[in-house]
């Protein structure tokens, strides 16, 4: 199948996927409420929890261990009109070895009018010989906001050699409602094809780690930018990149840092989310209990 | 020939001769000092930029995928801002050489990155893509290469090794560039790209990416 932006491993027909999700939340009395929640083969939805007085309503998908063998999954996900939603996982999302073809993961968000996602995955570890495809799209209104991050890392291997997965292949692109290209990410890191290169110049310069975060909506102006750089240059991470456009009148702001440890890329993805629940919901530092 | 030999003439105004596409920051970090690190990065940067974003553009142009959606895809996937800013500056100096002096016909499509803007050119001409595509990645290699004969710095002869060395990632490129999807333009190798963004705070610098 080759789609217009055409990615030779995304899975064609409902069949074809082990595991899909369909959420959409709305608002309704102040409060930001389920309005579909559907699910089925190796993906669930947990009940809906209200982690503050916010209003936002918070999800987490469970991925059971083991999950992934060369299987593809789908999320599609839409915040209605002035919605907030926080979606999470219940743990670490692990890819292991994938003999028949690469282990897929197809999400696709929608941001309405006012609309607010806020999603924060636990880490992706891709083990031994595993090959995996992540596509994820957004597609928002001008003024939604949106705030992703994802940390991908090597799963621990017998031998105790790094980066023995198979390949990674992570694209996430931003669309405007209306048409159009805001930002795309196109990250690949194959260990076989780059050698003993991946810990070397340009690949993953030693580190065994990959944070990345994105945020986009009208609040992200210059001072949000500069505050997003102290936020990392207080974060200890020596190899992290910010940089910032606008683009279909919609304005974002990236970072990507490579480090060896989860733990200090959280730290960072959690300040960075403080700074930004700071200038839009007022909402406090978020505690998904497993940090 | 000879229009790729004058567009690949590394004296042509492009605006390359500014702008180190990262390897600057790599050089503030003393990861690059001499020839052999720089041709290190140098390979990192023909086997994924030149590649996913360079080659592809063109041949993609050369295909006929609508020009307005490809200059969308360009420069939307250019994540960092500096590098954005050089693509499309050095795109405009080339689209303007295009039309006043070669006789390029006008357009009004947006303006992504000089790779579009070689192609359109030697498209007009009747170059064959594959020719295209090795003239500007080996316009660029040199250009680069210059940039770090002056910034490093390294001996021109080093520089030429570096070149000579090259010739060897470009075929490379030019060969898997048509194993490649429309899903793979703009794809990065992470820390280069770490190092083009920590390039927007670096306070001296030769060069404006």
């Amino acid at each position: 199948m080759s789609s217009a932006l055409g990615f030779r491993a995304v899975a064609s027909g409902p069949d074809a996927y082990a595991g899909t999700m369909n959420l959409s939340v709305g608002r309704a009395g102040g409060r930001s409420r389920p309005v579909r929640t559907e699910s089925s083969g190796v993906l669930r939805l947990m009940k809906p929890l209200h982690l503050d007085d916010s209003g936002q309503v918070a999800y987490f998908v469970v991925n059971p261990g083991g999950a992934y063998f060369s299987e593809a999954c789908r999320m599609d996900v839409e915040v209605l009109a002035d919605a907030n939603l926080l979606l999470s996982s219940q743990g670490a999302t692990r890819i292991y070895r994938t003999p028949r073809g690469p282990a897929v993961q197809e999400a696709h968000f929608t941001v309405r009018s006012g609309g607010r996602l806020e999603y924060v995955p636990d880490q992706l570890i891709a083990y031994r010989d595993a090959d995996y495809r992540q596509v994820t799209t957004i597609t928002m209104a001008p003024d939604a906001q949106v705030f992703v991050e994802e940390i991908v890392t090597p799963g621990w291997d017998p031998d105790g050699t790094p980066f023995t997965y198979a390949g990674m292949l992570l694209r996430m692109e931003v669309h405007h409602v209306d048409g159009g290209l805001v930002c795309a990410d196109n990250v690949r890191i194959v260990p076989g094809d780059i050698g003993a290169a991946i810990d070397g110049i340009g690949y993953m310069e030693g580190a065994s780690h990959m944070g990345n975060v994105l945020i986009l909506g009208q609040h992200v102006g210059d001072a949000y930018v500069e505050a997003v750089r102290e936020v990392v240059d207080t974060s200890g991470l020596t190899t992290a990149g910010v940089t910032s456009g606008s683009r279909h009148g919609i304005p974002w702001v990236m970072v990507r840092a490579l480090a060896s440890s989860t733990d200090t890329l959280s730290a960072m993805v959690l300040a960075i989310n403080e700074h930004d629940r700071a200038v839009t919901t007022g909402q406090g530092r978020l505690h998904l209990r497993r940090y | 020939m000879s229009l790729l030999l004058q567009l690949s003439d590394s004296a042509l105004p492009t605006g390359g001769f500014s702008h180190s596409f990262g390897f600057e920051q790599y050089i503030s970090r003393g990861e690059i000092h001499d020839a052999a690190t720089f041709s290190a990065w140098l390979r990192v940067y023909t086997a994924n930029q030149l590649t996913h974003t360079d080659a592809l553009a063109m041949r993609l142009f050369y295909e006929g995928l609508p020009e307005a959606d490809l200059a969308d895809r360009v420069v939307a996937s250019t994540l960092p801002a500096q590098l954005r800013a050089a693509d499309v500056a050095m795109a405009k100096r080339l689209r303007t050489i295009g039309v006043d002096a070669l006789g390029v016909p006008r357009t009004d499509v947006e303006l992504a990155h000089p790779a579009i803007e070689f192609a359109r050119v030697a498209r007009h001409f009747d170059v064959p893509c594959a020719d295209a595509i090795v003239g500007h990645l080996s316009a660029t290699v040199n250009t680069l290469t210059q940039n770090a004969v002056r910034g490093i710095p390294i001996g021109q002869s080093d520089g030429q090794r570096v070149v000579t060395t090259a010739h060897a990632w470009i075929e490379d490129a030019c060969r898997r560039v048509w194993t490649l999807e429309e899903g793979d333009l703009g794809m990065v190798a992470p820390g280069l790209e770490v190092a083009q963004m920590q390039h927007e705070r670096l306070r001296a610098r030769m060069f404006m990416s």
